[in-house]
């Protein structure tokens, strides 16, 4: 019995782990052996590294990652700012209103975001944002623009601006969610007590920030490790070319047979190695950070 | 009841494992099936269940599916029909390529392909036997000889898969605004430089516009008999030149500048609902009678084809290597290109499509409803004897994908 307590826990989390070995880490596994040209299940064998070769000296591989890693920039870094000044203000909120249920419904409200997918999302803001949606009517009947064609392009424009609208108005609320927490753990007392001693409410965010850091670059890794390879949203709102790095792998993999399989999975190793690389960087300033954070007895 | 627990996660996957490797035994069976009586094999496929992947995207397609073609194979056969909607057939080529690898058991007991996804799954081993002699109403109702029918884009179809309909391309305009639509790719070009904004085509590899592109390769480089010959790249190259010079030239006066294209049909589709372009195109004549019946295209919408001809192709059924159900496949393939499965299909008010089967050896009760379906069609979608006089047969199949990349570098990245 004691040896069931024991190992209870990781019989519990057997199931889970298995499942991210075997589709997670099989998949990864699968994709780089395919990438170099090696099939298991088939006995091919011919290693070579001609796939990476070949994307990595086109012209369009640099273009469509360089474009991806613009918009997931650019998406982390708006949707982590306002994702942290929505929790922060919700807190300020929480500590001036008295009343529990208020702030669970503006909560709630922010979370709203959450309960729909990426493609659905992304479909909305076709629908709302091209020349010939929604608002672009609204304008027109209200005489705002003359002609539909003045409506601002927002969609399939070259900066990717739909997609970014997109990612920020999904990913905000997720900020928020892993940033709320922490706020609640701060002492209601602090700020009054900077009040009091003079500082003002930007100066006191800026004064606990370091302790929101950890949460804020945690999430935001992983809303750009999204942002960077996700498919959907770029494939209904982006641009012919140049492509998003995911939509030209799915290019790849999809077009003109089976002969370019190996680029496709070329190209997908290469996004999993930036990713990687990144996530050990944020991972490294972290452990600093938090020894930071520890030896200020947090 | 922690242990329980434990013992059902286990055996939960140790099942997962079984049922991926048993697949031996199943393989022995299906070769044997061709060898018995179309009876043996109708009574192996009652009271089962056969699933078809295809494409999904079409609204009127799948209600003919659902609402026609599945209660009738369940009265008639005791066999539950699955359809399993798929936004391009080539994810399913995809899923058959892994399931070869891992030698698996699949899930789709019939797809409905042609031209260069027949090329990549007969070239990958992904089909099952020549089973088409086996269907009996091919043997009875179709022109065994006919070239449109068991031709499919330049290869022989071996009796791997069973013409199941025929498709014209056709483009689709509105009426209101444009009163005299182009008969040649000449007179679009004009047409489009004098009304900047309003015309483009979906970006190739999608379906549709590599096949826009095709019918201006033909009428820029005179014909599709230039193309009737193995690909050499080489050669082709400055052969091909006017087709980028003419796409690059409407370029500027296309939707956005031509800085974009719709990825999809179906955008285009939504561009056209919406008024923003004047035109889009689609491979099925009746496509829009029925988008206008289903009131999202405008009532003035109309339809037409290029002097020169349109492409026309054939579409095909086919049965996987690994379909978990062969009987019931052929069951169900036998039915739907039965008279009357293909007599519902051409009505508009269900696909509208046209038939594979030979008019002349129908029978006269058939003959008549055909004519009465005609009849009913409206003029959106063009009459049987204006399409048929308007069309040009489809090019290679190893020419698509080699068309489809360099539209990339000559035309996308400029």
């Amino acid at each position: 019995m004691n040896m069931w307590q024991k190992i209870k826990p990781y019989v519990y989390v057997l199931p889970a782990v298995l499942m991210l070995v075997m589709l997670f880490l099989g998949g990864i596994l699968q994709g780089l052996l395919q990438s170099v040209g090696v099939y298991v299940a088939s006995s091919t064998y011919s290693l070579s590294f001609e796939a990476y070769r070949s994307v990595l000296l086109s012209e369009d591989f640099w273009n469509s990652l360089t474009y991806s890693l613009t918009i997931a920039s650019t998406s982390t870094i708006v949707s982590m700012w306002i994702g942290t000044m929505m929790a922060f203000a919700t807190y300020y909120l929480s500590l001036r209103v008295s009343g529990g249920t208020k702030i669970k419904s503006v909560i709630r409200l922010q979370q709203l975001p959450l309960l729909l997918p990426h493609i659905a999302v992304a479909y909305m803001f076709f629908l709302l944002f091209t020349q010939s949606g929604w608002i672009s009517r609204l304008s027109y009947s209200l005489g705002w623009i003359e002609q539909i064609d003045q409506f601002p392009i927002l969609v399939h424009d070259p900066y990717g601006w739909s997609i970014i609208f997109t990612y920020v108005w999904k990913e905000v609320p997720f900020i928020f969610l892993l940033v709320y927490p922490v706020l609640l753990r701060l002492e209601p007392s602090w700020m009054q007590m900077a009040r009091v001693h003079g500082a003002s409410i930007r100066q006191y965010f800026f004064t606990i920030f370091s302790l929101l850091l950890p949460s804020v670059l945690t999430s935001g890794y992983i809303v750009f490790a999204f942002t960077f390879t996700a498919f959907e949203v770029p494939y209904l709102l982006g641009v012919t070319y140049p492509k998003h790095i995911a939509v030209l792998s799915y290019q790849y993999y999809s077009s003109g047979g089976f002969d370019f399989r190996e680029e496709a999975l070329a190209v997908n190793i290469l996004l999993v190695i930036i990713t990687a690389v990144l996530g050990l960087l944020i991972l490294r300033s972290l452990k600093k950070l938090q020894w930071h954070v520890r030896g200020a007895r947090w | 009841m922690n242990r329980k627990w434990f013992i059902a996660c286990s055996l939960f996957f140790v099942m997962v494992v079984l049922t991926a490797c048993s697949t031996k035994d199943d393989l022995e069976e299906d070769m044997t099936l061709l060898d018995q009586s179309w009876e043996e094999i109708v009574a192996k496929a009652d009271s089962s269940t056969v699933t078809m992947y295809m494409w999904g995207g079409s609204e009127s397609i799948n209600r003919y599916m659902d609402d026609y073609v599945a209660p009738a194979m369940q009265e008639r056969y005791g066999v539950t029909f699955k359809r399993v909607p798929v936004s391009d057939t080539k994810d399913v080529l995809t899923q058959l390529l892994a399931e070869k690898k891992a030698g698996a058991t699949g899930n789709a007991d019939i797809i409905w392909i042609n031209g260069e996804n027949f090329k990549s799954t007969k070239e990958e081993g992904l089909l099952w036997q020549p089973f088409a002699d086996k269907i009996p109403n091919v043997n009875r109702y179709m022109d065994l000889d006919s070239k449109a029918l068991f031709t499919d884009f330049g290869m022989d179809t071996e009796g791997l898969e069973v013409p199941w309909g025929k498709a014209q391309f056709v483009f689709i305009y509105d009426s209101e605004k444009v009163t005299s639509p182009p008969k040649s790719m000449e007179e679009l070009k004009q047409w489009v430089m004098d009304n900047p904004g309003r015309f483009t085509y979906p970006a190739p590899p999608d379906f549709h516009g590599s096949a826009f592109i095709r019918h201006v390769l033909y009428e820029t480089t005179g014909g599709y008999e230039n193309y009737d010959v193995a690909l050499n790249e080489d050669a082709l190259k400055d052969d091909v030149q006017p087709m980028w010079d003419y796409l690059n030239e409407i370029e500027p006066y296309l939707w956005r500048e031509g800085k974009t294209y719709p990825e999809s049909a179906s955008k285009l589709d939504t561009l056209f609902a919406g008024g923003e372009v004047w035109m889009t195109m689609a491979y099925d004549p009746a496509k829009a009678s029925n988008e206008v019946m289903n009131g999202n295209f405008p009532t003035t919408t109309k339809t037409f084809v290029l002097e020169q001809g349109t492409l026309t192709n054939s579409h095909y059924l086919s049965i996987p290597f690994n379909a978990p159900n062969k009987a019931a496949a052929m069951v169900a393939i036998n039915f739907l290109v039965s008279p009357e499965a293909q007599i519902r299909k051409s009505d508009p008010t269900y696909w509208g499509e046209g038939m594979v089967l030979d008019a002349s050896l129908l029978e006269a009760d058939d003959v008549q409803r055909i004519m009465e379906i005609e009849q009913a069609r409206g003029d959106i979608t063009l009459s049987e004897e204006e399409l048929s006089s308007h069309q040009v047969p489809e090019i290679r199949a190893e020419y698509v994908p080699y068309l489809e990349k360099e539209w990339f570098e000559h035309v996308a990245k400029n």
